[in-house]
């Protein structure tokens, strides 16, 4: 949404541009340059991440691994050979559960956690500052951290990965951060209203921190929806098994097989890129098509509302 | 009744009775993260101890050996391998700090610059791509793009050209670890900072465009102010990261380079201590570590208040 | 006074010394009165408790391995496969295994037609927790800390096996040594050595899964690509073998002679000794090899003249067969095991696999590849479920049975039509059966190796005389088995370190004269203490 002024007090003749004046030529050819080249670098080997994983085996392997464009035509065996069996799409639902369950907690958590501590100046704000740093750079370490999670009878559920990691120390200083940097007339003014602590955080300070909510949010989703290694540790049952841990199942670091697991003649596995390829790209395309509505929220020009006047 | 009529200790216990009266809405609003933060952070840390002992999982912490500072020995046995890997280390930490950190800072202040919503958009889209993708397969697409049989090279031989040395050289090893960081992850940690840009308000750039400043002047008054809080959190807190530096990156590349290039912190612990199952010498490291990170983060704090900026947390 | 004492005393010194600092702080607390393990003696596999070896006869191969030791090989599958258990090993409780996997998991039970049928044949419900391999350690520590390890577990590498076994396994001597192990006619068939690996102080802990001669590693060409050029899979001698490589490398064509660098083959070529030898009363480590320079030299020389892939340190272990696959390098050292998965990857149709065993570097004779190890794991039952010993080794017994059984058949094939079909009397896998068959079982117990390769016409005969010429004479580990507890503790960062010396020295980062300081540094950082160990245990076993 682009508003136009003009000046015309004396001083050089500005557009404006959403509040900024126009670009020069220069300045907007050396950005597309510079926009084209970091796209550039990161499509290109996307696209082949992409046609690896639908290239004919018999092409990934004569090209050496890695298939830029598929010459031979499309073959689908390694997105079949991992979604066959509906392990994979059972894990999919899992994955989901865990990332808006897990998600949403964590963003309660976290937002709550944060917002109390910005509130400077009560009583043991500095003490629980201090405990939430703390955490953030000292580790428990493996062992212990399984027999925590076990003496809370969550071995085997699904709680077992959602719990320990809802609250990310480093979310929450980035929240506290951003809470107190909210303009405190608002607040003070609610406040003397008579508005309560939880309204104030609900009503007032989440709806004016939109943009680092989403973000963090995406923090938590992403780092949900990647997670395996809880799993690995916590879920004996398979088919309670997120995505992420299904799929390293399928990628074989050159440890023997027998044919017998290779599943005999004329059932020829993909080769291992295009199975790795494959599952990168199931993996990133539900955050592809979830990316948007998380980025309105930070668009240009989202009105910062409640403070004028 | 006054505060006279009362002694100074009851005075201070009345005090803090009724600050925690006043403020307990706000306490109440903390307790849920904290439970979690002290449930599962701090609750497991004593399991630590077992850096102080030849820690087996079959005897458990009660009836494992004690071992006193054995383990954290085990580290520094003052090996001159030790040292390279410290100083390893420490230069890639400098030059993470120096080069990578800016990097998405960069690019979101040019994509915010951007007039079209939709452009800013889409590119953001495409660059935090390869975030999702496991080290296994950043090396893999580095090798197949400037391996020793990449793209680049097999065209070369196939011109006639001398190839160029770049997977396996010694001398191209940092900018390689540092292209592939910035690669991987700069797309990703431009959304933070283009969040934090979003808020700016937008009435400061329309009014200081009426007195006629130009872009540069608002990027350095208006935007750049806006992006320093966040900044220097992220810096501080990075430090708290420091001295963990792509260990699974590196590891998978070691063999290529020798470990006198390669060689990290957590990969000499790795290679020398955890690989034989060492639990106890992974807890004393993490425990080193840990301790070394707190100390360089509080005193980033403090050299940040110095500068008159908030830090991570006020005095 | 056993090293460990000597070890307690250390530690209580060290104690003082910290509580004299006053840090101890509650010294009660502190003391290590009544803490770790037994002292048990690092004693190795005593010959009079090892299993008798009974050889299963029921099903007839078509090339017979026994006398050389190396796998029986099949071209077909038998026809009529007999039925080599009569009723169902289980005692109807359910049955809990922990173990890793290469495979990618199976459906679960309620979708699983395999693993139904499964639980029925075995006669109790068996649920599997499996982890990918790589991980498996890592599952393992905290599976023996929270005391989840099932009724039968896999056993990973940590320190203090025996102790461990001693505290979470059960004791299976009575049940398995001598001709006790009768009674489970398919666990008697697995091969002698393998069960070294299982026995620790006089007592048998666990059951191998056995491998052997089929983990050799041996030198594959592609057939076709040697033939085109007119060249022969064989060599005389060290010159003979760089004029090959020399012969099949073409740069501008972007082919490279070797996919990886041939270390153990050239090592073979000089006779140099399987990880350990025996030199009198002691066992030696291959690293101390005088001929460990000029072995050097000959890589050295492969690298520089470029016949060696430049990027055979640094990709990923896959690569090797994709190399080998396209003909990008018609050369590479693998293991016998690994033969299906080369298959799999060739993408031409006239691509052969040929070995080329090594000759002496003088061209006096045939080199010598070393042997495989005889196992590559085994599995154990926990001590909890001791009173159900004699059913957890039925089911173990079941999961033996050999290549061409009908046991066999089901478990790796699983019902006909519904998870396989017969293409030329050979079973092959649905996409369905690949998926649901993955139980994991060949980690729980598995009978011993068959070459059965179905996929190209006549491999079977091919790999099998490949194996027949190379391994009866090839070297064996003496302590192969046999278990040094500084060799779990140190060992792995001791051989990297060596790997690591050996890739520099190779790629020319370090000159050929550092191999003797990193020896030294080898023998001084654990080495001594490993051979001496081995020492003690090899003659425990005797």
């Amino acid at each position: 949404m682009s508003r136009v002024d003009q000046l015309t007090e004396g001083k050089r003749r500005q557009v404006l541009v959403g509040g900024m004046p126009m670009p020069g030529r220069p300045e907007r050819i050396g950005k597309a340059v510079f926009l084209t080249i970091i796209c550039g670098l990161v499509v290109f080997p996307f696209i082949g991440v992409i046609s690896t994983s639908l290239a004919t085996p018999e092409e990934v392997i004569r090209a050496g691994g890695f298939v830029m464009l598929p010459t031979h035509g499309i073959d689908l065996s390694a997105y079949r050979s991992i979604l066959s069996g509906g392990t994979v799409t059972q894990a999919l639902v899992v994955s989901a559960f865990i990332t808006v369950v897990g998600t949403a907690i964590a963003l309660l958590l976290t937002c709550t956690l944060g917002w109390a501590l910005s509130r400077r100046g009560t009583f043991g704000n500095k003490a629980l500052l201090l405990l939430v740093l703390i955490s953030l750079l000292f580790n428990p370490g493996l062992i212990p951290s399984y027999l925590v999670v076990q003496q809370f009878g969550l071995l085997n559920s699904l709680w077992s990965v959602i719990l320990p990691v809802c609250v990310s120390a480093f979310n929450v200083i980035v929240v506290r951060a951003y809470f107190i940097g909210l303009p405190s007339e608002v607040i003070d003014s609610a406040r003397i209203d008579g508005a309560s602590e939880w309204k104030l955080f609900w009503y007032i300070g989440l709806p004016l921190s939109k943009a680092v909510v989403a973000v963090i949010g995406l923090f938590y989703g992403v780092g949900y929806w990647n997670s395996f290694f809880g799993a690995l540790l916590y879920l004996n049952d398979s088919s309670k098994w997120p995505l992420q841990l299904v799929l390293r199942t399928y990628v074989v670091n050159g440890v023997e097989i027998g044919a017998q697991d290779l599943g005999g003649a004329g059932e020829a596995l993909p080769p291992q890129t295009s199975i790795q390829m494959a599952i990168l790209m199931i993996s990133v395309v539900p955050i592809l098509c979830v990316y948007p509505f998380i980025q309105r929220h930070f668009a240009k020009g989202v009105l910062t509302g409640a403070v004028k006047g | 009744m006054t505060d006279a009529d009362f002694t100074p200790s009851e005075r201070r216990k009345r005090s803090i009775a009724t600050r925690l009266w006043r403020d307990s809405p706000v306490l109440l609003l903390a307790i849920p993260g904290m439970l979690i933060i002290l449930a599962f952070q701090y609750y497991p840390l004593w399991g630590n101890v077992i850096a102080f002992q030849d820690y087996q999982p079959y005897l458990g912490i009660n009836q494992s050996l004690w071992t006193g500072f054995e383990n954290f020995a085990t580290i520094v046995r003052g090996d001159p391998e030790f040292l390279n890997a410290v100083k390893n280390t420490l230069i890639l930490t400098a030059i993470q700090t120096v080069i990578v950190f800016p990097a998405p800072i960069v690019v979101a202040l040019v994509l915010h610059s951007l007039l079209s919503n939709k452009l800013r958009q889409f590119v953001q889209t495409i660059i935090y791509v390869p975030h999702f993708m496991s080290w296994v397969i950043v090396v893999a697409v580095f090798q197949q793009v400037l391996g020793g049989t990449g793209m680049i090279n097999n065209w070369l031989r196939g011109h006639g050209y001398d190839p160029i040395h770049v997977i396996g050289s010694v001398d191209a090893f940092r900018a390689l670890l540092t292209s592939q960081v910035m690669w991987k992850d700069t797309g990703w940690a431009t959304i933070l900072f283009l969040a934090v840009l979003s808020q700016i308000d937008r009435s400061l750039y329309e009014a200081s465009a009426v007195d006629g400043a130009s872009r540069w002047r608002q990027t350095w008054h208006i935007t750049l102010p806006g992006l320093k809080p966040i900044i220097i959190l992220l810096l501080i807190l990075k430090l708290g990261d420091s001295l963990t530096v792509g260990f699974e990156q590196i590891i998978l590349q070691q063999q290529g380079v020798g470990v006198d290039a390669s060689e990290v912190l957590d990969t000499y612990v790795y290679n020398n201590g955890i690989l034989g199952g060492s639990w106890g010498v992974s807890a004393a490291v993490g425990l080193v570590k840990s301790v070394v990170a707190l100390a360089l983060v509080l005193g980033a704090n403090k050299i940040a208040h110095r500068l008159g900026e908030e830090g991570v947390y006020r005095g | 006074m056993s090293t460990d004492d000597a070890q307690l005393v250390t530690r209580r010194t060290l104690l003082a010394g910290v509580g004299a600092l006053g840090l101890a702080g509650a010294a009660g607390a502190c003391s290590n009165e009544g803490r770790g393990g037994t002292a048990e003696g690092n004693a190795g596999a005593s010959g009079s408790v090892r299993p008798t070896y009974v050889r299963y006869t029921g099903v007839k191969p078509d090339l017979a391995g026994a006398e050389y030791d190396i796998p029986d090989a099949f071209n077909r599958y038998p026809g009529s496969p007999v039925s080599a258990i009569t009723k169902p090993p289980g005692d109807g409780k359910p049955i809990e295994v922990l173990t890793y996997t290469n495979t990618p998991i199976p459906p679960k039970l309620e979708q699983n037609r395999f693993w139904q049928e499964f639980n029925k044949r075995v006669g109790s419900p068996v649920s599997v927790s499996l982890t990918p391999s790589v991980d498996y350690n890592k599952k393992f520590a905290t599976s023996v800390a929270g005391d989840k390890l099932g009724d039968i577990f896999m056993v990973g590498s940590v320190p203090q096996i025996p102790q461990l076994l001693e505290a979470k396994a059960t004791d299976l001597t009575a049940h398995l040594s001598g001709d006790n192990i009768r009674k489970y006619p398919y666990l008697a068939n697995l091969p002698e050595v393998g069960w070294n690996s299982c026995i620790f102080g006089d007592k048998i802990y666990g059951v191998p899964i056995p491998r052997g001669a089929i983990s050799s590693q041996a030198l594959y060409s592609r057939a076709d690509i040697l033939e085109k050029q007119g060249l022969k899979a064989e060599v005389k001698n060290v010159d003979d073998f760089v004029e090959l490589c020399k012969q099949l490398t073409d740069k501008r064509q972007n082919r490279f002679a070797l996919a990886t660098a041939p270390t153990l083959f050239v090592r073979n070529m000089f006779d140099i000794p399987n990880t350990w030898s025996e030199s009198g009363k002691s066992v030696v480590s291959y690293l101390e090899h005088e001929s460990h320079e000029e072995v050097f030299e000959i890589l050295r020389k492969l690298w520089t003249s470029g016949y060696v892939h430049p990027d055979a340190f640094s990709g990923q272990n896959q690569d090797l067969k994709v190399r080998f696959g396209n003909g990008s390098s018609p050369l590479v050292v693998d293991t016998f095991s690994g033969w299906p998965s080369y298959l799999q990857t060739a993408v031409s149709k006239e691509a052969q696999i040929a070995i080329v065993p090594p000759p002496k570097h003088d061209g006096s004779g045939k080199g010598r590849i070393w042997m495989g190890a005889p196992a590559i794991g085994f599995t154990a039952i926990n001590k909890k479920s001791e009173g159900r010993v004699e059913a957890l080794l039925s089911y173990l017994n079941f999961l033996a049975t050999p290549f061409g059984t009908q046991e066999y058949l089901f478990r790796k094939f699983g019902l006909p039509v519904v998870h396989h079909t017969l293409v030329d009397g050979n079973p092959v896998l649905t996409e369905r059966g690949f998926s649901e068959i993955q139980l994991g079982l060949m980690y729980q117990a598995d009978g011993p190796w068959t070459i059965f390769l179905p996929e190209k016409e006549g491999n079977s005969e091919v790999e099998f005389n490949a194996m027949k010429q190379t391994c009866p004479e090839a070297l064996t580990n003496p302590v192969a088995g046999l278990y040094s507890e500084t060799n779990v503790r140190k060992g792995p960062q001791l051989t990297d370190d060596m790997n690591q010396v050996t890739d520099d020295i190779i790629q020319g980062r370090k000159p050929v004269s550092a191999w003797a300081a990193a020896v030294k540094k080898w023998k001084s950082g654990g080495g001594d203490q490993i051979a001496e160990e081995f020492t003690k245990a090899l003659e425990a076993s005797r």
